[in-house]
């Protein structure tokens, strides 16, 4: 009877740990839908600097962002999004139509294998691999009980090859959420915002320019250094821009 | 003159001095004794062009002083135009025969301005002296219907050669071109055939030569292209022995000049597409009642006089619902001149949508010579009925799926969900780690379940003690009922088993064996206080007494006998018995 009583509250307590805080974004959908780009950008922005994360909210901003004609911040939000759902399609055909707007040409070639990987390391969401990873290691376990307790050699033989199936499964499915967890924690891209920037080969304007650069393109952080952060262009080729220029994924 | 293995070749002019509109005749013999096969290779002839050609060839026999002798001669005879005034002269004129050269001499020749025997401008044919009637009087005459004419706007030219005596050949050497204007020819003389004029009282043979439209093509002042005839006349027999000859004579085309006005920019409706001269419009459906899918015809017709080849159809307004093909063109045009016509234009125009249509107006532009003005005129407006028809794919009418008109392309659009969650990782939310907790935890209570079934199998003091408490707990139920129905004995069978089964399980020995002595050492082996062993020993021996004396019991007896036998159970319970293995 207690251990009814525990199994119960447990169950009952799994949808209180789960709700959290909503937020409404109904004025700055109002405001997108009626062409008020300005308006819905101001309500948009005022969820986000809340210090809140969500997809639809990223997503919207990079539209508005989009229609407002800052393609730097319209890349930025679009990025965050692109960190919840990386294969969302339409994100990233509105991606593609944005690149096909920004003055630096970025072209990412991938081969066929790379593609298939992407496609499916990304498959699932962080959460949903997560669930996986719950459900797989309950399972794993309810076969090891199983295969404790049980009596029969030709059920143990069973239960056994079932195990080694679900101990692989898990392991990859728990090596994929963590490294996507790595990566959604990771601050190391980052999206020029300010229409022309210079890069030095120094963290100082003293230095040598080495190549100039424009809103909207995604660059990766190599390091910081006081106001200046080196970024490393998609070519490979690095240089010192003031960190106030960039906008970090 | 040359000699040579009996072969010479002579050449000779008919006249040494010519006329820029006579010709020459150049005439090469090769006299040989033998028929022999040699052509005299004629060179380049300054101030001279080589207009005809032809060759006769005559055998001889001479008979002197009974000694035959006899000579083939090849005549060899070439027509020369000449190209301008001065003296020339014919160089040598060279034929081959068996690997030897044979040479004529030189000839020198005079060219003159013209023969004053022939004379070809209408004025100076005022000036003749009428009774001449050896004279030659021909001319051509190039009659342009307009002296001025803008870009586009058609006009004529007649080209009529006339002369004072019948012709009885004529070559034409070299046609006008007309650079600048695109030609249309719409007469050529096939026969010598004449009307007589008398022009300035002299009666005058007239040839219709050839005419001309003429479409002009950009602004300038062009003397038009001349026209080169050779022409063959007869010249009559002066006495018996004449057989009179035919000359040849050369005559060009007078110099007209025709101005090409632009057409002026000023004013110019966007609708013009370069239609010149006067036209009407008119338009006409095939039917005005039609099904969706099947076509009718718009039938547009401009006609006029002008330049009716050389522009572009009016366009056709979009109507909406309705598909149209492009047009199909021709051009119907009046003789003699082709200036005058119609041009036939069909829409074929096919209804997707039934409803009642108006086909608006088509306007059409035009520059107007005369008035130097750009008139637009209009058809009217047309009314077309379409009913809903039977489409069928595959036929004629049916309607082809055609590509959709794409626009423009743009983002998508927002996520209208208006009530959004920040996110949160379900990997650090705490219920994530309880079920792994929980599910490790079940390992553990699996492995303890597994040990105690273990024990529980292997160790049978172990699972009598496990299950004493139990089995007591059956026989108690039985002691309370015996109690319940006041059964005395019953009570006394059921206490005395209760106690015996729950010391035999504790102690792992048997119940049914065991006597009071049995009891007693096992509880002297585990060191029980001897105040508890009395009472245990007390109890048996009262039930033992009870069950065999046949000692009585009240009620009240009964449930302290009850209340005592709990009393040591709980005591025994509490006691740790060492088992017999």
């Amino acid at each position: 009877m207690k251990k009814n009583i525990f199994i119960l509250s447990i169950l009952l307590l799994i949808p209180l740990l789960l709700c959290a805080k909503e937020y409404d974004l109904t004025v700055a959908n109002n405001a997108f839908q009626e062409q008020n780009y300005q308006k819905a950008e101001e309500e948009y922005m005022k969820v986000a600097n809340e210090g809140v994360k969500n997809f639809e909210l990223f997503y919207n901003l990079g539209n508005t962002y989009f229609k407002l004609n800052d393609l730097g911040n319209a890349r930025l939000y679009y990025e965050k999004a692109a960190k919840f759902e990386p294969m969302n399609k339409e994100l990233n055909e509105n991606i593609a139509m944005l690149l096909a707007s920004i003055k630096d040409k970025e072209d990412i070639q991938r081969s066929f294998v790379e593609t298939i990987l992407r496609k499916v390391y990304f498959a699932f969401s962080i959460n949903l691999l997560g669930v996986f990873v719950l459900t797989f290691f309950i399972l794993m376990m309810a076969f090891i009980v199983l295969l404790i307790m049980s009596r029969s050699a030709v059920l143990k033989r069973i239960v056994k090859i079932f195990l080694v199936i679900l101990a692989v499964i898990f392991f990859l499915v728990t090596v994929t959420e963590v490294m996507r967890i790595r990566d959604f924690y990771t601050d190391d891209s980052a999206v020029i915002l300010d229409e022309t920037v210079i890069a030095y080969s120094g963290p100082s304007d003293d230095f040598p320019q080495v190549f100039t650069i424009h809103d909207g393109l995604k660059v990766s952080i190599e390091r910081f250094d006081n106001d200046w952060v080196l970024i490393k262009l998609p070519s490979g080729n690095g240089g010192w821009v003031l960190t106030s220029t960039l906008g970090i994924i | 003159m040359c000699f040579a293995d009996n072969i010479s070749v002579t050449s000779y002019v008919d006249k040494n001095t010519v006329s820029l509109n006579e010709l020459l005749n150049l005439t090469v013999e090769i006299k040989s004794e033998e028929q022999i096969d040699a052509e005299p290779e004629i060179p380049q002839l300054t101030g001279f062009q080589i207009v005809g050609q032809s060759s006769s060839s005559s055998t001889s026999i001479e008979i002197i002083n009974n000694e035959m002798t006899r000579s083939v001669t090849q005549s060899f005879t070439y027509s020369l135009r000449p190209l301008k005034t001065g003296s020339f002269t014919i160089p040598p004129i060279y034929t081959k025969f068996k690997n030897k050269t044979f040479r004529s001499k030189t000839i020198n020749v005079t060219v003159v301005e013209t023969n004053s025997n022939i004379q070809q401008t209408r004025k100076n044919t005022q000036k003749l002296d009428k009774n001449t009637s050896n004279t030659i009087q021909i001319f051509l005459q190039a009659t342009p219907s307009k002296s001025e004419v803008f870009i586009g706007e058609p006009f004529t030219v007649k080209y009529i050669l006339y002369s004072n005596k019948g012709l009885v050949g004529l070559n034409a050497e070299k046609m006008p071109e007309f650079a600048g204007f695109v030609k249309e020819e719409t007469f050529q003389t096939k026969n010598i055939t004449h009307t007589l004029e008398v022009i300035s009282g002299i009666r005058y043979y007239a040839y219709h030569i050839s005419d001309y439209t003429l479409f002009p093509t950009y602004a300038n002042t062009f003397n038009l292209d001349k026209m080169e005839l050779l022409c063959a006349y007869e010249v009559p027999a002066k006495s018996f022995f004449d057989f009179g000859t035919t000359k040849r004579v050369y005559i060009q085309s007078n110099t007209s000049t025709i101005k090409i006005k632009s057409i002026p920019v000023a004013g110019q409706p966007d609708n013009f597409s370069g239609a010149v001269g006067q036209f009407d419009i008119k338009s006409e459906l095939s039917s005005s009642k039609v099904k969706t899918g099947e076509s009718v015809t718009l039938t547009l017709t401009i006609a006029g006089s002008g330049n009716i080849r050389m522009f572009d159809p009016p366009t056709m307004p979009v109507i909406p619902n309705i598909d149209t093909f492009p047009p199909e063109e021709s051009d119907d045009l009046y003789q003699p001149d082709n200036i005058s016509g119609k041009k036939v234009i069909k829409y074929i125009l096919i209804p997707e949508e039934p409803g009642t249509y108006n086909l608006p107006a088509i306007s059409f532009t035009y520059f107007e010579p005369r008035s130097e003005t750009y008139k637009t005129i209009n058809t009217r407006s047309l009314s077309l009925n379409i009913e809903r028809g039977k489409i069928v794919p595959g036929s004629l009418s049916y309607i082809r799926p055609h590509d959709i008109d794409i626009q423009g392309l743009d983002i998508h659009f927002i996520i209208t969900k208006n009530i959004i969650s920040d996110y949160v990782l379900i990997v650090k939310q705490a219920w994530f780690w309880i079920f792994i907790v929980l599910s490790l935890l079940s390992i553990v209570a699996a492995l303890i379940i597994k040990k105690e079934r273990e024990k529980l199998l292997q160790d049978k003091a172990y699972y009598r003690a496990r299950i004493s408490n139990k089995k007591l707990q059956k026989d108690l139920d039985e002691v309370q009922a015996a109690l319940k129905n006041n059964d005395v004995s019953g009570f006394i069978v059921a206490a005395a088993n209760a106690l015996k089964n729950f010391i035999a399980n504790k102690c792992n020995i048997s119940a049914g064996a065991s006597t009071i002595q049995d009891i007693s050492s096992q509880f002297n082996k585990n060191k029980l206080p001897q105040i508890d062993v009395d009472k245990i020993i007390d109890f048996l021996k009262m039930t033992d007494s009870a069950r065999f004396g046949g000692t009585k019991f009240s009620h009240e007896e009964l449930e302290e006998k009850y209340n005592e036998l709990n009393t040591i159970l709980q005591n025994l319970s509490k006691t740790k018995f060492r088992k017999k293995r």
